[in-house]
């Protein structure tokens, strides 16, 4: 006894057709606006902190140079000149952080443009 | 614009060129997402993830396969990610099944397309099936996708495919039909 609705054609036709529909799985209008903006804040955090860490790589790498040349040229000028330092931390600060400010300001900008 | 163009564009940096090919596969990942998570409230995080993945992965698209067959795949995995982050994998919603039973529709093979409790109760019947099941009636009837492009998906062998797609159609025929007997 046949005890479906249609034949076998017709109802796969139908069943086709009815998969084929829209489920109606929405997402908000605003949904790429959003995203574009999450990613773009992402994008720029990366940036930043790929900007710090590369000042801070070139402040440790200037400083360890400079060190490593003064002991290697003349041990007691070394010594002296780490107790000079240590001495007058406050302007040691204040030209480290202006270097720190010349790094972020100036240097890394043109290398931006240059890429 | 080409959309291997819009491609170039994205890797170039272009966030705009991103935005026009979110809203251009939104659908395809809402439908895949929708089908395969099936918890609305996760639906939009998923997608999101999805794209995200898609932005941060495009400089690997070299144009052997269609775009949106990539990104069909990245949103395939993202999913099962998901899912095994909630440990969910091999649930099948029980509970709906029970609610199908419940539901009523017209016998006229005309009236079925055209009701829209038919439409509801095939969702529910298609979100009850297990999950490979879902999967490859999703991306074979609504997104068009081939037997190779569901291969390349899914991972699945294309004989797979098509066995899982003969019986996700069984499943559904005799479950419709069943809802229509008891109406009757």
């Amino acid at each position: 006894m046949d005890t479906k609705p249609g034949t076998n054609f017709e109802n796969d036709r139908l069943l086709d057709k009815l998969l084929m529909e829209d489920p109606g799985y929405l997402l908000p209008e605003d949904f790429a606006d959003h995203l574009v903006k999450k990613i773009r804040i992402q994008l720029s955090f990366k940036q930043y902190i790929t900007e710090f860490l590369t000042i801070l790589g070139a402040v440790i790498g200037i400083i360890v140079a400079f060190g490593g040349t003064c002991y290697f040229i003349n041990e007691e000028n070394f010594i002296e000149i780490k107790s000079i330092l240590f001495n007058n931390y406050t302007l040691v600060i204040a030209m480290f952080v202006l270097f720190i400010f010349f790094m972020d300001r100036v240097l890394l900008k043109m290398l931006n443009q240059l890429k | 614009m080409q959309e291997s163009n819009l491609v170039d564009q994205v890797k170039k940096g272009n966030t705009n060129a991103f935005r026009f090919i979110v809203a251009t596969h939104q659908k395809l990942v809402v439908h895949i997402v929708g089908r395969i998570v099936l918890d609305h409230d996760e639906i939009q995080d998923v997608c999101q993830e999805v794209f995200i993945k898609v932005y941060q992965q495009i400089n690997e698209f070299r144009g052997e396969s269609r775009f949106s067959t990539w990104i069909a795949s990245i949103a395939y995995h993202q999913c099962l990610n998901h899912l095994r982050k909630k440990r969910r994998l091999n649930e099948i919603a029980y509970e709906e099944e029970a609610t199908i039973d419940n539901l009523t529709t017209d016998t006229s093979t005309e009236q079925i397309v055209e009701n829209n409790e038919t439409k509801r109760l095939l969702k529910l019947v298609v979100e009850s099936l297990p999950l490979a099941y879902r999967t490859v009636i999703t991306l074979f009837y609504l997104e068009e996708f081939s037997y190779a492009e569901i291969e390349q998906i899914t991972g699945m062998p294309e004989g797979t495919v098509k066995s899982n797609l003969f019986r996700a159609r069984a499943i559904l025929k005799e479950k419709l039909m069943n809802t229509s007997l008891n109406k009757r």
